[in-house]
Order: structure tokens, then C-alpha cells, then sequence
């Protein structure tokens, strides 16, 4: 017994040891600029590791990716990066796996290179993290909405967007569904295009979905919006009123 | 992969494929498939030479090889033809140029299925799918000899010379067999296959049940792992054998998110879990033994219509539920259709394949379903066509183009209508009952729950309106 509690002990210690950071590597050469080279906005659960990673791309004066140069990745608010650094492939990109943290909302993360005089190069990308309701809204709206409201098609999932006059917007157009009010999103997605004055081809979802998966979706929509939702608070509404009539106080 | 993915009987695996492909295969699954589900056993080069020569020496021998000239281009050419007409790719899938696996999960993946199977086993299989493989998903085709001779042609075709390229066994010692046989039975290669002579392992790896409330102090980790639970038990399926070589458990292939669900459904089997009041516990669901009944039901079998279709609770997801088929669909369409299937769903891939019925089979099925599968919430004929007026059909019409704008999901004048989502509505008045349409317009979640259709919750006077223009839509099948 007490043999093998050492054992594990000894084993424990072992690898504690192996847990210390990888060395920075050295870049063998440096670019004019870094880009953004994954395209659509990672969203997962909160705590989940992202399948898809975030990829940037170092480019030379042309625009064309250079190999061999230093990236560095920087989160915060506790998600974690793997690789936090590395050179670039023949390509131009590194990829690094995202590993979001514990509470949902909105993680930055930084990817940095240098250039030939060592000024820093910046690129950001947001990772999201959902909650439960919001992932509860990402699954309804992948079974109703995401056909006529993404874009894109796979063999299993062709998209209905084109066949539509009126065009439905991405969920992450935060433009302009930033807009729309909170009890207006809820009743377009309840009562249909129509209760606001809106196409009839957005049918009503009222019956077939509860309440609570309405909300749930509006959750989702606003948790994906970009530029972010930033709901009009007490501040905000109050600046949209014009300001108080002085002669009228005290009557 | 699905929960019922049955692993096949290895008991006439010989007839089927050659050992070297076996070697090739039970050293890394996914060399010959991308969709392969059996794990990986990280088997050494002589580990796999002695476990093939065991699988073979168990297994029926193969007949006499032909040696059958490979078949011309040309048959190849009309071989894939006939693929695609069957509509094979439903449930099987091929890589494209691209590596990208094109088609269905419910049979196996056949991008190399030509380096796998004997020609004589490949012309024999689709004759009678059940007789090599009484458990298999597969229907039995009514093809004719030459349409079996032209379809196989294709995926016999399909050959990868690099698979099985450096791959030289010599024909087996005694001694190898038999650690061959000690391998199988250390493995459990037997809790999954059927393999003659080794019987079925009982409790072969360590209970679960509890392994939520494992107590840290008892977990050896791995170097390099976090130490918390979630961590040790993700650990232990991505990568096994960090924990040591000598570990029998084998390496899955699982996507991140896959292994997040496993991880999440371990950490729920605790100790704690087993004392719950079993009035707290949800059941799933328990699993249904329908069987169809009479003549129909022994076509119904042959066809396999339950890997697709769901009834009464027994069946797979991939095709609708037909339940109450009988209530919705008029019975000289369905003879139609189960003749020769035709495309309801424009984006649709899976389509129903043909099985070439004769009239008999397609009408003792029609009639089956016709008489039997009906929902007990309405009668079929209760709406007939006197009831649903020229003027509900032209008040229907304009409901339909304005204010419920069907036209948004589906087809009904190819013309104009560009819906992809529902079903084609052009003949819809030749296809589904009066009654059918008016209780899917008021609550189709009801009929079908689940279905994408919406619960409408549509007043009687629309849905009347609705369902007139929509039993006239009678265009001829182009």
C-alpha cells in the first residue's frame, strides 16, 4: 500500500515537471501585416473547446502569407489557447484551438507578430460563449431558422435564402438586428413577419414553439450579433428624451 | 455513428475479404474509411498477421474464384448510372476528389470498397443481403442478373492500390493461429463480433457505473494531464494508451465535442446517482417490437422499410414516420410511388431508391398501409370533394400566396415558386387526402411531432379554403 502511494506520488511529481511551458520559438522571418484568416465568428458552449480554430495569417507587403514567422495569442477572461504561439506554415497561417472559459459572453483574443523593426502587429478575434438558454436558442435555431436565414449550404442543408423576396437577415447581422427592440424580436419571432409590419414569408412561431424557446432564441440572436447587443439601458433611454422643460417644473 | 451500428459477424468474414485487407484493416480502420467506427487497437505488424490468420482459419471458406476478366469502362459507366438511379448513395458514401465523404451513414462507406471485397462475394451480396448477414440493414433489390452485374461493376471498381500495396503474408504456422486466437480472446474482439469458436466475454472491461465518484487518490494519471476527473476520463478515451502500452482498451475516433458528451454522461454515473428514488428517474423510452403483420409485413421485412421509416415507435429516422401514412396519402398514389419513387423534396439527397416492386407487391403494401396506418384523431374521408368549393379554392389561393406564404417553403407552380424546404405541391391533389391537409394546416405538430412544418394553429374557415386550392393542384407528372 504504502509502496504504491508513492509510486503515484513520485508519478504526480513527474508530471508536474512536464507541465512547464513550451519554449517561445525563434522567427526566421517577419511580415508587414496579420489578418484574421478563419472567417465566421467562433461560438461554442461555455467551457467547450471550439472545433474550429482561429487562424491568422501573417502576409508581406503583397498580401501573400510568409512562412516562418513568430505569432503570439493572448486571451483573457479565462479561455485558454493552444498553441499561445508558434511560427507560421508554408501558408502563412497558424492555427490555435480555443478552449473558452466558465462564464458566457464575449472573450478577446489578441494575435501578435512583429515586424522587421520589431514594432508589434495586432489582429483581434472574439470568441463567444453561450449560455444555457442561448445554446438551448442555437439548437432551435438550427432546426428553424438557420435554413432560410444562413446563407450557406451543405449537401445535408441547402439553403433558403435565395427563393425568399424578402431577405432574411444572419443572425449575426447585429446592425441591424441590434435595432429591433426586445419585445419586437420576441413577437416577429412569435407572431411572424406581419406583426410588425414585415413580410408574411417569416411565418409565425408562436404555437410551435413555447415561450421560453422564443426567448431562448432571442437570447441566441443577440448573443451572436456583431458589432455586439448592447441593450438601451436606464442611461440610454433617458438621453433619447428631450431634455425637461424647466418652466413646467413645480406645476 | 449510430447507437445501433451492429459490428458484422465474422463467421464467414473469408467468403467476403482476403486477409491482407483484414490485416490492413484491424491496424488502422480509418486507412480504409474515414467513417470507420471500430477503434483503433494499435496492433503491432505481428499482432495483426496472427489475428488475421485466426479470423480467416475460424471463418466458412470461400467458393472457388472465378477469375472473371475485371469488367469493361463501359459497364462501369453504366454500373455507376444505375448506382445513382438506386439511389445508393442514400445510405452509403463515397469520398469525392476532395476526401470529402459524399452520402449516407447507415451502410458502410464504399470509397475503397473494391480492395475489400471478392468479386464472387460483391455479385452474390446484393441477390439476397440477408443471407450472408442476417442482421444487416440493406433491402433485397428486385434486380434483374444483368442490373446486378452492371451495378456492382461500380463499386467494385472503386480500388485503392496503395491500400493494401506493401502488405505480403505468407500463409500462416499453427503456432501463429493459435496466438492469434489467445490475441482475439485478451482483446475482446468477441464482445463485439461474432467469431467461431470464442464465445461472448462477459463483463470484459471495468464497470462504469460508479466511475463518477472514482476518488481522485485512486486515479493514476498520465503525465501531462490536469488532475481532476473530467480530465483523467477525457484523457482516457482521447489517447488510451498514454496511460500504458500495455492498456487493451483501444482509441476511438471522436470529434471534441463527441468526447465532451461522453465525458458528461460518465461523470453522471455516481454513486450518488444509484441511490436516487426510482420515481425521480426518467426511462427512456422502452424499445418497441412492432412487426407488420401478414404478407405485407413479410414484404415490409424483405425490404428493410424500418432502416429508414419509423411505425409505431420501431424503426430508424432517416424517412418519415409512417405511422399514419394511411390517414394522409390517397392509396393510387402510393401504388405509384412504391413503383417508382419520385422526388417529393427538391434539396433533398436521401431519396427512397427503387426497389423495382411488381404491381402485386406494390399493391399489397399500398393496401397494408392504406387499411392499417391510420391516426385515430380523424377520419381520412371525412372532407370529401363536395364539401370544398370553387370559391374557398380561390379564397385558398390568395391565403396561400398572401398571408400564410407557403410559397416561401414550397413548390406549387414550378413556374414561379422556388421554396426548397417542404415537399413539391404540384400534384399535391393526386397525393394527400382532403382530411389530411385540412388537420396538417390547423396542427401539423400534432400529426407528426417534430416535423418542420409549423403548428399554424390555422381557423377552420382558412384551413377549408386552404385545403380546396390545394386538392385541385393535379398537374401531370413531368
Amino acid at each position: 500500500m504504502t509502496t504504491r502511494t508513492l509510486t503515484i506520488l513520485i508519478l504526480v511529481s513527474a508530471s508536474g515537471c512536464r507541465r512547464a511551458p513550451a519554449p517561445v520559438p525563434v522567427a526566421t522571418a517577419f511580415g508587414v501585416a496579420i489578418v484574421d484568416a478563419s472567417g465566421e465568428l467562433p461560438v461554442a458552449n461555455v467551457g467547450a473547446l471550439i472545433d474550429r480554430p482561429l487562424i491568422a495569417q501573417v502576409n508581406d507587403a503583397d498580401g501573400n502569407g510568409i512562412a516562418g514567422a513568430l505569432v503570439e495569442f493572448s486571451a483573457s477572461g479565462g479561455a485558454q489557447l493552444s498553441p499561445v504561439s508558434g511560427l507560421t506554415g508554408t501558408d502563412g497561417q497558424i492555427a490555435t484551438k480555443v478552449q473558452l472559459g466558465g462564464t458566457s459572453g464575449r472573450y478577446p483574443i489578441v494575435a501578435t507578430t512583429h515586424d522587421k523593426t520589431g514594432k508589434p502587429l495586432h489582429v483581434a478575434f472574439t470568441a463567444i460563449a453561450l449560455d444555457y438558454q442561448q445554446t438551448l436558442g442555437r439548437e432551435l435555431s438550427e432546426k428553424h431558422c438557420a435554413r432560410c436565414h444562413d446563407a450557406r449550404s451543405t449537401a445535408e442543408r441547402v439553403s433558403n435564402l435565395d427563393n425568399l423576396s424578402a431577405q432574411p437577415h444572419a443572425f449575426s447581422d447585429g446592425a441591424t438586428l441590434n435595432e429591433i427592440g426586445p419585445a419586437n424580436l420576441v413577437a416577429i419571432v412569435g407572431h411572424g413577419g406581419v406583426a410588425v409590419g414585415k413580410s408574411p414569408e417569416m411565418p409565425p412561431y408562436s404555437p410551435t414553439l413555447s415561450a421560453v424557446e422564443i426567448d431562448a432564441l432571442a437570447a441566441y440572436i443577440r448573443a451572436v450579433a456583431d458589432p455586439p447587443y448592447s441593450p438601451r439601458g436606464l442611461v440610454d433611454a433617458n438621453r433619447t428624451k428631450p431634455p425637461p422643460n424647466r418652466s413646467d417644473a413645480g406645476n | 455513428m449510430q447507437a445501433n451500428d451492429r459490428p458484422p459477424s465474422l463467421k464467414r468474414i473469408a467468403e467476403k475479404t482476403t486477409r491482407e485487407w483484414i490485416y490492413a484493416w484491424i491496424r488502422n480502420p480509418q486507412s480504409h474509411a474515414a467513417t470507420a467506427t471500430m477503434p483503433n487497437f494499435e496492433l503491432s505488424e505481428d499482432d495483426a498477421r496472427d489475428i488475421s490468420a485466426f479470423i480467416v482459419s475460424q471463418s466458412t471458406q470461400p467458393r472457388e474464384a472465378s477469375h472473371q476478366p475485371p469488367p469493361a469502362d463501359t459497364a462501369v459507366q453504366q454500373g455507376s448510372d444505375l448506382y445513382r438511379e438506386s439511389y445508393c448513395a442514400s445510405c452509403h458514401a463515397m469520398q469525392n476528389a476532395a476526401g470529402v465523404a459524399v452520402g449516407g451513414d447507415l451502410g458502410p462507406e464504399l470509397t475503397r470498397v473494391g480492395s475489400k471485397v471478392k468479386p464472387e462475394w460483391l455479385s452474390e451480396w446484393p441477390r439476397n443481403p440477408a443471407g450472408y448477414l442476417p442482421n444487416t440493414a440493406m433491402p433485397h433489390f428486385r434486380f434483374t442478373e444483368k442490373d446486378i452485374a452492371q451495378l456492382t461493376s461500380f463499386p467494385g471498381s472503386k480500388t485503392d492500390p496503395d491500400l493494401l500495396a506493401n502488405i505480403h503474408l505468407t500463409p500462416p504456422a499453427p503456432a501463429q493461429i493459435v496466438h492469434g486466437k489467445t490475441l482475439v480472446n485478451e482483446r475482446g474482439c468477441a464482445a463485439c463480433h461474432e467469431i467461431e469458436g470464442i464465445a461472448h466475454p462477459d463483463n470484459f472491461a471495468p464497470d462504469l457505473s460508479t466511475v463518477g465518484s472514482l476518488p481522485l487518490a485512486r486515479v493514476l494519471f498520465a503525465p501531462g494531464i490536469p488532475h481532476s476527473l473530467p480530465d483523467y476520463l477525457a484523457a482516457k478515451i482521447r489517447q488510451p494508451r498514454a496511460f500504458g502500452i500495455a492498456m487493451k482498451m483501444p482509441r476511438n475516433t471522436f470529434t471534441v465535442s463527441q468526447v465532451d458528451a461522453l465525458v458528461t454522461a460518465l461523470l453522471a454515473q455516481t454513486t450518488r446517482a444509484q441511490t436516487l428514488p426510482a420515481a425521480l428517474r426518467i426511462a427512456a423510452p422502452a424499445p418497441s417490437t412492432y412487426q407488420p403483420a401478414g404478407r405485407a409485413g413479410k414484404l415490409m421485412n424483405d425490404l428493410h422499410c424500418l432502416s429508414c421509416h419509423t411505425i409505431n415507435g420501431r424503426g430508424d429516422d432517416m424517412a418519415p414516420d409512417l405511422s399514419w401514412e394511411g390517414s394522409a396519402v390517397q392509396r393510387t398514389w402510393l401504388v405509384d410511388f412504391l413503383t417508382n419513387p419520385n422526388t417529393l423534396r427538391p434539396a433533398l439527397i436521401r431519396r427512397m431508391p427503387r426497389f423495382n416492386l411488381t404491381n402485386d407487391e406494390a399493391s399489397t403494401l399500398a393496401d397494408y398501409i392504406a387499411a392499417v396506418y391510420q391516426t385515430p384523431a380523424f377520419d381520412r374521408g371525412e372532407i370529401g370533394p363536395a364539401q370544398l368549393t370553387l370559391a374557398d379554392a380561390s379564397r385558398g389561393r390568395s391565403l396561400y400566396y398572401g398571408k400564410y406564404a407557403c410559397n416561401s417553403c414550397h413548390i406549387l407552380d414550378p413556374d414561379r415558386d422556388k421554396g426548397y424546404i417542404g415537399p413539391t405541391l404540384t400534384q399535391v391533389g393526386l397525393r394527400l387526402n382532403a382530411a389530411w391537409i385540412f388537420h396538417w394546416l390547423k396542427n401539423a405538430q400534432a400529426l407528426r411531432p417534430g416535423t418542420l412544418e409549423l403548428n399554424w394553429n390555422m381557423n377552420d374557415d382558412d384551413a377549408r379554403a386552404i385545403t380546396a386550392f390545394l386538392m385541385q393542384q393535379k398537374a401531370a407528372r413531368k
